[in-house]
């Protein structure tokens, strides 16, 4: 029985996708079910899991570890899926996406991202990768009727499986040197690195595959595709979720297993951010699709993250944890309103659909502003501190020209970012289909990350101390 | 030594094998040698000293998933390359000489246990299941039980997704 309480808030996770599968094979055809609400149970449950298991540093099986720094992914996760499911319930039957697939999908994402960053064993992240990569896969195609989302899934899919081959190989050539897939097995091998090429090759294959999930230049060609494909819903979530997943297990792996051989990837992972950070930015000035322009967003936002592992100190690790975290928020209400305006025939995602979106909708106007604000890094949102404390980092670190790059690059995407305010308040509305209304608990989701944005931005010290706390596991 | 001209054979076998599995212009042809590179990767199993894994690789690789392909490319391929019509005589020969292969091999076997009735029938012992197998089942439930277990959610999310794809839209 000692082994399970590791494992507990992925379990519930995964029982409550089990459920919604059940609720889908015993609804009536037409009859309305709340599988929305089986999911919340899972993930609540699953946060409330999460917060009592905090300080233990359970372990599982040897291969699962429920360390803080896991489990204050875990709650990220939690949020953000708890925002998902309550945004869902108003857009799935709306955009004609099935339902009881579409939540245990999500669902079984959701498990495999708390695996993924619990996980101390790369066979076991590799699988939970896996499990969350399909999942995503499948939701980004999941109406079946819309062409483009047939292509953006098949894209997705096909350079995923590539970048699957490419950290498998990774793994193999980890085995190769340790003898084990155990993280600590790896990094005691590794520190004493007697083939060199081996752990080399071993390091670059595992970089590209993470750097491939957190959409990093130059393995970044798949997300702005897969975002616009993607019904708006599903881009919220695999732009929130599949980061925060994904930049806990490369902190995972890359601060404290590849840790040795610091000397080798620093420099190239200085590299990546700095060109993710122009990338993003420069062709997001360009963008006038905001679903597409908020992917180049958040290709940025993995170069800011970025340089908090470039910047491998401890604050540089707490900042990435606290930047995932206000990221997420942020990101996922913006996305999130989109997908509530938006339809299956007129997804309201252009630039001119937000045009005199303060004349009809004031309350959604006012929280996509503090939204994107707080992306853009404006005092007193979450964005600003995170920014603030992710570059302080880096400039402690002495990266002083990517800290640079960094500003320059949040200061030039404020100007994408405020296009959409602009439009939202300056703009005569044009000539358009009703946008829908949006439902009680929706507005309280995004009520709710509005006050969290805030809450981060004006009072960060307590969840600072907590991230802080927690990349104490990650030695 | 011997060992190692084992794998290095093989591991060019495996290779070439990958290389026509991609350059083949017929898809039957590519599913072909990827059948051929499947079982080279058993053979090297064997060499290994893993005999369960090779007869799992052969059983399910080489064996189901191969011919689950095979299905597709029937199902999906359903024109015919023009010049299988245009001399159904072309192969013949070939076709007569294997034709002729088989019936003397049925023949052969009807007249060898035709002429020895005496003996007996197999006997009905349990095989003897090649070293690892125990050790394989008892990785797979202690070190590997949460390898093993994601694997099975993976095949159940891929479940989903396909069901989800391959229904008929309605």
């Amino acid at each position: 029985m000692n082994n399970l309480p590791a494992i507990i808030p992925i379990l519930i996770v995964v029982l409550s996708a089990a459920a919604a599968m059940l609720a889908e094979a015993f609804r009536q055809p037409g009859e309305r079910m709340p599988i929305a609400g089986l999911g919340l149970i899972g993930l609540v449950g699953a946060g409330a899991a999460s917060y009592f298991l905090w300080d233990k540093d359970a372990q599982s099986f040897g291969v699962v570890r429920a360390d803080n720094f896991a489990l204050f992914i875990n709650i990220i996760l939690c949020i953000i899926g708890v925002l998902t499911m309550v945004f869902s319930n108003d857009v799935v039957e709306r955009e004609d996406i099935p339902g009881g697939e579409y939540y245990a999908l999500t669902l079984f994402a959701i498990s495999g991202m708390m695996l993924m960053v619990a996980a101390t064993d790369l066979l076991v992240i590799f699988l939970a990768l896996e499990v969350l990569s399909l999942a995503v896969y499948v939701l980004t195609g999941i109406r079946r009727e819309s062409a483009e989302g047939a292509e953006a899934a098949f894209k997705y899919f096909l350079l995923g499986a590539f970048s699957s081959a490419f950290f498998l190989y990774g793994i193999a050539f980890a085995f190769t040197i340790a003898g084990s897939t155990r993280l600590d097995e790896v990094g005691k091998a590794m520190a004493s690195a007697p083939h060199a090429t081996l752990a080399m090759l071993a390091v670059a294959l595992l970089a590209v595959g993470f750097a491939f999930k957190i959409s990093a230049v130059p393995f970044h060609m798949w997300t702005p595709d897969a975002y616009e494909g993607a019904p708006t819903i599903v881009t919220a979530f695999m732009s929130t979720g599949v980061k925060a997943a994904a930049f806990g297990a490369f902190v995972r792996v890359f601060l404290s297993t590849l840790q040795p051989l610091e000397g080798h990837w620093v420099p190239v992972l200085a590299v990546i951010a700095g060109a993710t950070m122009i990338v993003g930015t420069v062709v997001g000035v360009l963008q006038s699709n905001v679903k597409r322009m908020l992917a180049y967003s958040s290709i940025a936002h993995a170069g800011y993250l970025l340089l908090g592992i470039v910047a491998a100190s401890e604050d540089g690790k707490a900042a990435v944890l606290f930047y995932l975290l206000v990221y997420a928020v942020a990101n996922i209400g913006a996305l999130g309103i989109v997908a509530l305006l938006g339809t299956a025939e007129h997804p309201h995602d252009q630039l001119r659909d937000f045009a005199g979106l303060w004349r009809a909708r004031p309350g959604l106007a006012g929280l996509m502003t503090v939204f994107l604000l707080s992306l853009g890094g404006f005092p007193p949102t979450a964005g600003f501190i995170g920014k603030w404390y992710i570059f302080a980092a880096a400039v402690r670190d002495g990266y002083y020209s990517l800290a640079i790059i960094g500003v320059l690059s949040s200061v030039v995407s404020v100007f994408f970012y405020l296009r959409i305010v602009v439009m939202m308040y300056m703009t005569e509305e044009a000539a358009a289909p009703a946008r829908p209304r949006v439902s009680g608990p929706a507005m309280a989701g995004l009520a709710l990350a509005m006050l969290a944005t805030f809450y981060l931005g004006v009072l960060p010290t307590r969840v600072i101390e907590y991230a802080v706390e927690s990349v104490k596991a990650i030695v | 030594m011997l060992e190692a001209i084992a794998f290095y054979g093989l591991a060019a076998l495996i290779l070439g094998f990958g290389v026509m599995v991609i350059t083949a212009r017929s898809a039957v042809h590519s599913v072909v040698f990827l059948v051929l590179n499947f079982l080279a990767v058993a053979v090297v199993y064997v060499v290994l000293g893993a005999e369960f894994l090779a007869v799992i690789q052969v059983l399910v690789y080489a064996g189901g998933i191969v011919v689950l392909y095979l299905f597709v490319v029937m199902l999906v391929n359903q024109k015919r390359t023009p010049e299988a019509h245009h001399d159904p005589h072309r192969k013949t020969g070939l076709g007569i000489m294997l034709a002729s292969a088989v019936l003397a091999e049925v023949t052969a076997i009807v007249v060898y246990t035709a002429s020895a009735p005496s003996a007996s029938p197999i006997p009905v012992s349990s095989p003897v299941v090649g070293g690892n197998t125990e050790q394989v089942g008892w990785l797979l439930y202690t070190d590997y039980l949460i390898a093993f277990e994601v694997a099975s959610m993976l095949l159940l999310a891929a479940m989903v997704g396909a069901i989800l794809f391959a229904r008929r839209m309605d």
